[in-house]
């Protein structure tokens, strides 16, 4: 009894002490074991609401892998927030050295960039605990930075947030509730760094007289280190001035942004070479979870905030090698400017789908969604989707319907069937955009998943050309209106097939021994309808002009020139399309010669059927209606050798195989201009002709070893080896 | 026999009285755990729902901390120190 009154007693200090559940604690520890011990080898004692499914997701204590808390306990020394650290005296918030401020600035951003590599907020960039509050430094310096990286993070995120383009591999999204200086206006955060940066620039002139006129070595080395310490304040005024003008909804801020962009490469150079100035990690004892770090830095001070279950080792990026990231994303935050110049959707596309063959950061990916399409959901900030895609159809088919001086542009009714198919287009079209901003590995899910949407706008497109066809039949018999808008999202059903099927190459999704089914269809279909789409778009448009010109007064009007312009892009296009088929064709041709010859491995496994695999790849084809599903027994009907008479050898079959290599190559170098991976394809395609040529020749024709498939060169276009 | 399974039960009983109270679990490593009982075995490992995680045993401390919560967790009978059960109040003012 006296206990229980001790305890109730301790309840009402403790009540009074903090608020929360109050708990009327008995130690039952030899009971529960005792207990316990009555039970059968793998009974579970549990209520009828709690079984063997739920317990399955428990997360173990005291599991290295499972239980995030047991780090802190092992780890000897204190971990102290910034007010403790401060009052301590370990870390200082006024009089820092400029190698401090060297150092923390670089290893800040290291922090940044290892956050944008996909790490958490919490163990990357708030390991600094300057910036848990920056109303507690009085260096004005440091303070002005911590303000401004805070302001770059908040933006980061919120651009990144927007886009809508990543997933759990690529970003972290929660902020914890760290404050990000709002207190702050970003206009006086860019003010105070461009004080701080006048300062030193000042120091700076001061100290280059002090050496001019004589002064030691230790004045020399005070310049270079403020020199490195102004160019730093300089970089991230200019990051911040860069994000604030990326920002802007109506894209105004791009030009000045690229401006910027300019102005921080050139730093970037002075800021690598001077990294070494900064102060470097002491000594400390590297484990998973703990590693040396420079004053102001605490790994684990936010050990706590994290989930249970949380993968604790964060390797924070060297500093060196974080600047060499920001250059790259420097540079291809300003390839993200050009899609600015884009007319239509195809320059977009084109833009988008060059974009991202880099495999660019989730920043850069982001800002180029949102140049695009900001929130305000109009193109470049401007103008309306529907009108920006009307003039994309109008570029790509120029159907009659979307064009001034015929009678169906006119016709009310006309506009509003055209109209509303715009207006549907909107979403599946926006869609084929914005998963181009997707990593790599995940738009492969995302083309298969759009397929549906895109069957669907087909149909749609396909109607509305019948009805146009009818109203354009009775105004002019003599001029049948052509499939227009079901071409136009052909195009794009294409591409996405196309994207799909190719990605399985990047991805190393296939084995050699699928090659040959994957090589026809990407030949024989894909490339094929792509090509005869593009053509066919083509004649629509000089059809239409040509009629125009006839209508209107003959010789007036110079608009050779434009025509000219339109059909160079449209010219490149269909060269590098053709090509490529010609290229699947000689892979595809390649492959079976290689396996009449014995040069393939296949597979011998039990229950092997190629029908499965077979299905199974191309299994999103099926709800689209063009191009139709060949399905397997189809493709078996089709490439069936003893269709041909006499039956092909595999000699025939390499010298095939050799003319479509040659063919691509030689379209490729029609090419005006030609980018660095079509160079790399040309040498590609040369490389394969010539092999190709050898086997027709006979060579290693007793030699059985199999084949490689070289994809070190081109991710899609493989070197083939024998 | 008869006896054993009678001490058997008993244990059992008691097990399931604790079912769905609060518990307080102390850890090899110095931390303390407290959430609801929701399952046992024989090797006493425990499986506490809405588990909260105290660095300190949460009443001697001067300052509360701010517990972790953990949700639903599994602690290794091995590594258990120490169990206290949160007894009904009204039982016990009863009982006064």
């Amino acid at each position: 009894m006296e206990i229980e009154e001790q305890s109730i007693e301790e309840d009402m200090n403790s009540k009074k002490l903090h608020e929360g559940p109050l708990y009327n604690w008995k130690s039952v520890t030899d009971e529960f074991v005792n207990a316990c011990g009555t039970l059968e080898l793998g009974e579970l004692l549990h209520d009828s609401s709690f079984g063997l499914f739920e317990a399955m997701s428990a997360i173990e204590m005291m599991d290295v892998k499972m239980d995030a808390g047991m780090m802190c306990n092992q780890i000897k020394r204190e971990v102290r927030n910034l007010q403790q650290s401060v009052e301590l005296g370990t870390v200082k918030v006024k009089d820092l050295s400029h190698e401090e401020l060297i150092g923390i600035m670089d290893a800040s951003l290291a922090c940044v960039v290892t956050w944008l590599e996909g790490h958490s907020l919490a163990q990357t960039v708030f390991t600094n605990l300057y910036l848990h509050d920056p109303s507690l430094i009085d260096d004005r310096c440091l303070k002005a930075f911590s303000i401004c990286l805070l302001k770059i993070v908040d933006l980061i995120r919120d651009r990144i947030n927007r886009a809508g383009v990543f997933e759990e591999e690529d970003f972290q999204p929660l902020t914890y509730g760290f404050r990000m200086a709002c207190d702050v206006t970003d206009l006086r955060a860019v003010g105070m760094l461009k004080e701080v940066e006048d300062d030193l620039n000042r120091s700076v002139r001061h100290v280059k007289g002090l050496i001019q006129s004589g002064a030691g070595t230790d004045s020399e080395k005070e310049y270079e280190r403020l020199v490195a310490v102004s160019v730093r304040v300089k970089f991230y005024k200019l990051f911040l001035s860069m994000l604030l003008a990326l920002c802007k909804d109506r894209c105004e801020g791009v030009p000045q942004a690229k401006k910027l962009i300019g102005q921080m490469l050139e730093v970037i150079q002075p800021m690598k070479s001077s990294i070494t100035l900064g102060i470097q990690t002491e000594e400390r004892e590297v484990t998973k979870t703990d590693y040396p770090t420079i004053m102001g830095f605490e790994p684990l001070i936010n050990q706590r905030l994290l989930p249970p279950t949380f993968p604790r080792y964060t390797m924070i990026m060297s500093r060196d090698l974080s600047i060499d990231y920001i250059d790259t994303l420097l540079r291809r935050l300003d390839l993200t400017t050009t899609v600015l110049d884009g007319a239509s959707v195809q320059d977009v596309f084109d833009v988008l789908k060059e974009f991202s063959k880099l495999s660019p950061c989730v920043l850069t990916r982001s800002i180029l969604q949102l140049t695009f399409l900001p929130p305000s959901r109009r193109v470049f900030g401007q103008h309306i989707l529907t009108d920006f895609l009307k003039d994309s159809v109008r570029a790509f088919v120029l159907p009659p319907a979307l064009s001034p001086k015929t009678p169906l542009y006119n016709n009310a009714e006309v506009k509003q069937y055209v109209d509303a198919l715009m207006t549907r287009a909107v979403r599946p079209i926006c869609s084929v955009l914005k998963i181009c901003g997707h990593n790599r590995a995940r738009q492969r899910d995302k083309w298969a998943h759009l397929l549906d949407e895109m069957a669907s706008l087909q149909d749609e497109a396909d109607k509305v050309d019948g009805y146009l066809h009818q109203v354009q039949m009775k105004a002019d018999p003599n001029r049948p209106f052509g499939s227009s808008f079901g071409t136009w999202v052909l195009y794009y059903t294409l591409q996405v097939m196309i994207g799909y099927t190719l990605s399985g190459f990047e991805l190393e999704l296939y084995a050699p021994y699928e090659y040959h089914y994957i090589y026809w269809y990407l030949y024989e279909l894909l490339y094929a309808w792509l090509f005869s789409t593009i053509q066919r778009a083509d004649s629509f448009v000089s059809d239409h002009e040509a009629y125009i010109e006839s209508v209107s007064n003959k010789g007036r009007g110079n608009k050779k020139s434009k025509k000219k312009k339109r059909s160079k892009a449209l010219q490149r296009e269909s060269n590098i399309v053709h090509a490529q088929q010609n290229m699947f064709g000689g892979y595809y041709k390649a492959v079976i010669g290689l396996q009449l010859a014995n040069k393939l491995k296949h597979p011998n496994f039990e229950y092997d059927r190629e029908e499965v695999r077979y299905t199974h790849r191309f299994a999103p084809f099926a709800c689209v209606s063009s191009p139709p599903m060949v399905t397997y027994s189809q493709f078996k009907d089709l490439t069936n050798l003893s269709r041909y008479n006499p039956t092909p050898s595999a000699i025939d079959l390499f010298t095939t195989s050799c003319k479509y290599f040659l063919q691509a190559k030689t379209l490729y170098e029609s090419i005006p201009n030609p980018s660095e991976e079509i160079q790399k394809v040309i040498k590609i395609a040369k490389t394969n002709f010539v092999m190709m040529k050898l086997l027709s020749g006979g060579h290693k024709q007793d030699f059985e070893a199999p084949a490689d498939f070289d994809f070190s060169l081109h991710k899609l276009f493989p070197i083939i080896k024998v | 026999m008869p006896s054993e399974s009678s001490v058997d039960q008993k244990g059992k009983e008691l097990l399931r009285s604790w079912l769905n109270k609060s518990m307080k679990i102390q850890m090899t490593d110095g931390r303390t755990l407290i959430g609801i009982f929701l399952c046992t075995d024989r090797d006493r490992n425990v499986i506490l729902g809405s588990c909260e995680e105290y660095l300190k045993p949460p009443d001697t401390s001067e300052k509360r901390e701010e517990p972790r919560i953990l949700g639903l967790a599994m602690i290794p009978g091995h590594h258990i120190v120490s169990i206290n059960i949160d007894e009904d109040r009204d039982i016990q003012q009863n009982i006064m």
